[in-house]
């Protein structure tokens, strides 16, 4: 018998710097240390069953992230919130876990949608927001990708990718941004191409170790409507 | 150099975003230990001169670690060397030299002790005092800057850093190190200067104050002896010794790396020290004597390690693990215990004979990790000379059992360059790894081409220490030679492939591991042109090393060429390693002559050991 739960943690503060590598070695021993033997993949090398819903860059910090995994045994989730925020260091918490229904879609590859705070140092002489609004009212926006196998940038459209724009304000030197960005397969956008677009747009220095990117919720389609990832799984009742 | 000493947490989370892999430089791992800033602690770094993925695969430090924090009266934290980008970063935006823990100021610091583990690390330690705005020298420090310490399997032979460090440890550290912060702590409430500190604690056994004594130089400039500085000082220094390793605290919650270090594994040391008496080998004689840590109390620290930390292997360490005196035991027992929760347990050092290969095949079922080989010559002839007691046919048997078990490469180790050797010696590696082939071919049948073997040379290095510890390194381009020569033999064996090391680094290691304190000068200037990371590859500046060793007068062929005479005396003559300097000249006449000397398990060869400690303290006969 296998059994599948989910659980929504966050990682923030020094724990931005964890690469998605790191966190799933973490997140392995974690179990390990709490007791939870989790279900492994079959064949010569024997994986854990457990998934991190579309990684997190290394540098961003996240309110809410989702994974999954699945075990043979079936234990309490009551108590493994808190078992595992005492095996867990500062800056990565478990929100909330809970027993799943098994479904051959995984939590990963629910994800359609992201929304981010970005927070970018203006210098010395501030746009007005109306110049940071005519940026986004553009007919087309064009971000530069960088191809992982060439290394180079290839510019790509991506104004359809900026689903929304919840929030522009700038306080004193910093502008803020809330948006929502397509997060599914190849319509996938990295916020920081947004902040370097926009950067290129208002004549300011793009620097990336500068720019603050917060996560702040994973979203999927259920229900003919976009809903929070924790929203779009059946919770297994028995 | 630099004077800031405030860590910007701003400014610090900005730089680490530029850097690679900046989890190396944040702390804040599982088991790490944040202790309350109380006046009265003696704070300590502990100070590994290379990258954070190899310090923290390092045993010692865990166990340091452990002891100091378990202490009331210090508070150890960790401090690794920057990569070259964070240096670059830490310089340019004036960060100096921080602690993981609590991100505060190396110089800040009451102790800052570097290990010593290998010579081609020794310009980090001077970059490391830069970055923390620490003076280089011993002599520029004043009483506000913090005691330098150094200690760890160089410390033996530490000259080339005498001007650099404070107060050199020497041997086993775990008892050394805790009584010397106690006695800073206790030091530091009195309010007396620190040449009175330093008065005190040379009468402790394992502890070497460079400053006390100064090095005498005849006409020739040949190292004649050392005058003492202070009366205190005792006219040698005994290695520190534990007697038995049951005693010491072993760590059960070492720190837990968030990124993937070279051992990301629970370490149980099980014994220390080596009875087989390897005539090159430094680790053979400054561990001595064997001591081990009983069978019990090895699982219980295992299972604790893994508890504590969700590591899914676990590893043994000694010295020639198959030694331990109730091996068998031993690894039916934790093999049971890993076995029920999907941990792999591996055996490093372990001797394949036929109970090698029986528990092997227990531990590790189907998986077939690597094998590797030790006979570190060619030649019977030439084991002999090193006392290497491997025999061609206990190699060849094993390979056919190993292929018979399913294994399909095999790794060889080899020395190049050992005393007395030939190209008859060479030849003999050739021909073993020919042999190994054929032994392969013939268990396998038809399948031949499948099998592959490694032979792995590395340059022999006249170790202080050992009984060769007087003997001549070859030169470079002799040893280039060796190398196109055993390189052209062995291109001729299908499946064999062929490693080497490059002979200018094992030329700058011998000249730190057998250079006096005037090799100093030459490790500065290095330091001041760039050199750092000397045992990378890509970062090795061999044209710098080479223009200042001819700056420094130091010829690569006096470095090289002959023996050193039994009348010179040796740059690391003030250090006790507990051998007798007459068993090593002994065991150098019995190479010379190719006689074996047997393993002191079974007889005493009277090396001297025994006037300071049990020997096999704790081992089952």
């Amino acid at each position: 018998m296998m059994y599948r739960y989910m659980f929504k943690f966050s990682k923030q503060g020094e724990m931005r710097l964890l690469s998605h590598l790191d966190l799933q070695r973490l997140f392995h021993r974690m179990f390990r240390r709490i007791g939870v033997d989790l279900a492994h993949t079959k064949g010569y090398n024997p994986k854990p069953r457990m998934y991190i819903a579309l990684p997190l860059s290394l540098g961003f910090e996240s309110v809410s992230e989702y994974a999954e995994f699945l075990t043979e045994q079936r234990f309490d989730t009551d108590s493994l919130a808190d078992s595992a925020n005492a095996a867990l260091p500062k800056g990565i918490r478990i929100l909330d876990a809970r027993k799943i229904e098994l479904s051959p879609k995984t939590i990963p590859a629910l994800v359609e949608y992201a929304s981010y705070d970005i927070s970018i140092p203006l210098g010395s002489a501030p746009p007005a927001t109306g110049v940071v609004e005519s940026f986004f009212l553009q007919d087309s926006i064009i971000v530069n990708r960088r191809d992982k196998k060439t290394k180079k940038n290839v510019p790509r459209e991506a104004k359809h990718l900026i689903t929304d724009v919840q929030k522009i304000e700038i306080a004193g030197e910093t502008l803020n941004i809330r948006t929502v960005l397509c997060a599914s397969g190849s319509e996938t956008m990295n916020p920081l191409q947004l902040a370097e677009a926009l950067c290129a747009f208002l004549g300011i220095e793009y620097k990336r170790e500068t720019c603050r990117i917060v996560r702040l919720e994973l979203y999927g389609m259920c229900r003919d409507a976009v809903r929070p990832l924790s929203d779009c799984v059946e919770p297994d009742e028995w | 150099m630099m004077k800031n000493t405030k860590i910007d947490a701003a400014q610090l989370e900005e730089l680490l975003m530029r850097v690679e892999k900046p989890a190396r430089y944040i702390g804040g791992e599982l088991n790490s230990i944040v202790k309350d800033n109380r006046t009265d602690l003696t704070r300590f770094a502990f100070c590994f001169p290379d990258r954070y993925e190899i310090g923290m695969s390092y045993v010692g430090l865990q166990i340091l670690y452990h002891l100091l924090n378990q202490t009331e009266h210090t508070y150890c934290e960790r401090v690794f060397a920057p990569s070259p980008d964070m240096e670059e970063a830490m310089r340019s935006a004036h960060v100096p030299l921080f602690t993981l823990e609590t991100k505060t100021a190396l110089s800040e610091m009451d102790i800052v002790g570097f290990t010593l583990q290998y010579e081609m690390s020794y310009t980090n330690i001077l970059n490391m005092l830069d970055l923390a705005g620490i003076p280089l020298r011993s002599s520029e420090r004043d009483e506000s800057s913090p005691l330098v310490l150094a200690g760890g399997p160089c410390a033996f032979h530490s000259e080339p850093l005498a001007d650099f460090i404070d107060v050199v440890l020497i041997g086993d550290g775990e008892e050394l190190t805790v009584d010397l912060c106690r006695r800073y702590g206790l030091w530091k409430e009195s309010g007396r200067n620190r040449e009175s500190f330093l008065k005190e604690i040379c009468t402790l056994q394992g502890v070497y104050v460079p400053s006390f004594y100064e090095p005498q130089y005849d006409a020739g400039n040949a190292l004649t002896g050392f005058h003492k500085r202070v009366a205190e000082a005792p006219d040698r220094i005994l290695k520190a010794v534990v007697q038995d390793i049951n005693d010491i605290d072993y760590p059960a919650a070492p720190p837990v790396p968030f990124i993937d270090v070279v051992h990301d594994r629970a370490v149980v040391e099980i014994f220390r020290g080596c009875s087989r008496g390897c005539r090159f080998c430094q680790a053979g004689s400054i561990y001595r004597p064997v001591r081990e840590r009983s069978k019990e109390k090895i699982r219980d620290i295992a299972l604790q390690q893994l508890a504590s930390s969700g590591h899914d292997e676990l590893s043994l360490m000694s010295l020639s693990s198959s030694d331990y005196s109730e091996f068998e035991d031993l690894v039916r027992m934790l093999s049971d215990d890993c076995r029920q929760s999907r941990i792999s347990l591996s055996l490093p050092s372990l001797r394949l004979d036929n109970l090698g290969f029986t528990l092997l095949d227990e531990i590790q079922g189907a998986r077939k990790s690597g094998l590797t080989f030790a006979p570190e010559a060619g030649t019977q002839r030439l084991r002999d000379v090193i006392n290497k007691n491997i025999t061609e046919e206990e190699i060849l048997s094993a390979v056919r059992q190993a292929v018979h078990l399913g294994w399909n490469s095999v790794k060889l180790y080899f020395m190049v360059g050992l005393p007395t050797e030939t190209d008859e010696d060479l030849l003999g590696i050739a021909s073993l790894a020919r042999k190994i082939m054929e032994a392969a071919a013939d268990e396998k049948g038809t399948a031949r081409g499948r099998f592959h073997v490694t032979v792995s040379v590395s340059n022999f290095i006249p170790k202080p220490f050992t009984p060769f510890m007087r003997c001549a390194l070859l030169a470079p381009d002799e040893l280039s030679r060796k190398h196109f020569y055993l390189k052209d033999l062995l291109r001729k064996i299908k499946g064999v492939s062929f490693r080497y090391h490059d002979p200018f680094t094992s030329l700058l290691e011998t000249v730190m591991a057998r250079g006096d304190r005037r090799i100093g000068e030459l490790l500065f200037d290095a330091w001041s042109a760039g050199c750092r990371f000397d045992a990378w590859t890509e970062y090795f500046q061999a044209d710098v090393w080479k223009r200042l060793l001819v700056e420094h007068g130091i010829d690569e062929h006096h470095v090289s060429v002959g023996r050193i005479p039994s009348e010179a005396i040796l740059p690391y003559s003030l250090i006790d390693c507990g051998v007798d300097d007459a068993y090593f000249e002994c065991e150098y006449e019995l190479a010379m002559q190719g006689r074996t000397t047997p393993d002191c398990r079974n007889a005493c060869n009277d090396c001297g050991i025994d006037r300071y400690a049990d020997c096999f303290a704790g081992a089952r006969v």
